[in-house]
């Protein structure tokens, strides 16, 4: 199975990379985050891509994320998408959703008091979205532990 | 040697300040800052815009503490290299995050032995000041909690 697996540089790509490396060893990973530095630690055979970052303060960036979003899907084709947020994950799992596919949000484990603003505006879209705190699970938004292991 | 970073999102003047203020009393200890190219210019050490990440996981080892935002990857990098990490939450009231979720992050996490979080500049002169941090053997955790992993794994494949 195929994923495209993306995060925003910082937290949000570290916290990825901890799931994934619980998990890749079950899918075709192509990677896409918002600086080249983040190739570090990938294999010189990983599909790795940039995309620009933007957020709330520049959200007119969204439409040029759109755009270089739907260049990297039609490109890869991948079957699933994952992301930690932010608003490029935000993005992409919008597409993946245009196209039919599956998409899984897992919000970060900074986000302690409520999910974030990505996470509550992609949760009707998501197929998938997850806490890491016990405490702010709802029927919609799931909880299955965190990213640190206790 | 001291870490002192700010993430890789937005500088933290305030964060590089404090540090920039305390290194004269540090006894002339090595500190190593990435600031993001903030408009505050230290005196008393230099500060570097990014440090890429091989750089900062060998910068992260061999730092006696690390100093930092109350960001995720910061706290993340302290859990999985067993270092202690004083964290001074960004507030959105100071222009320093969209938000104070940073704030709730800092309260969720202080707990943890290696966690110890300065609600202000001059707690975390104290707190620096105040502790070799040598004294606790702090667990190397790394690999998220089987469980999550297993969730996603599950929910993808079937």
């Amino acid at each position: 199975m195929k994923l495209l697996a993306i995060a925003s540089d910082g937290g949000h790509w570290e916290e990825l990379c901890e799931i994934l490396n619980g998990i890749s060893q079950d899918f075709d990973i192509c990677y896409v985050s918002t600086n080249d530095n983040c190739r570090y630690g990938l294999s010189k055979k990983d599909k790795f891509y940039v995309v620009k970052d933007f957020s709330r303060t520049s959200s007119r960036l969204i439409f040029k994320s759109l755009f270089s979003s739907l260049k990297i899907f039609l490109k890869e084709k991948p079957d699933a998408v994952i992301t930690t947020g932010a608003a490029p994950g935000f993005v992409m799992v919008l597409v993946g959703w245009l196209f039919g596919k599956r998409t899984v949000w897992i919000d970060s484990l900074a986000n302690v008091s409520r999910l974030s603003l990505s996470g509550r505006l992609i949760l009707p879209i998501a197929s998938r979205v997850y806490t890491q705190w016990k405490h702010l699970s709802t029927p919609k938004i799931f909880f299955a532990g965190t990213i640190l292991r206790t | 040697m001291i870490f002192v970073t700010v993430g890789t999102q937005l500088p933290f003047d305030r964060l590089v300040k404090a540090i920039d203020e305390i290194v004269p009393s540090l006894g002339g200890e090595e500190v190593i800052c990435q600031s993001l190219g903030g408009k505050y210019m230290p005196v008393n050490m230099e500060c570097r815009h990014y440090i890429g990440k091989q750089e900062y996981t060998r910068i992260f080892a061999e730092a006696r503490i690390i100093v930092a935002h109350a960001g995720i990857g910061s706290i993340l990098n302290a859990f999985k290299s067993g270092k202690h990490i004083i964290i001074m939450p960004r507030k959105a009231s100071f222009g320093e995050h969209r938000n104070d979720h940073q704030t709730d992050t800092a309260s969720a996490l202080r707990e943890y032995d290696n966690i110890h979080v300065a609600w202000d500049e001059t707690q975390l002169s104290s707190i620096l000041l105040s502790s070799d941090f040598k004294d606790i053997n702090i667990p190397i955790r790394n690999n998220c909690s089987d469980s999550i992993c297993a969730s996603i794994k599950e929910f993808l494949l079937n």
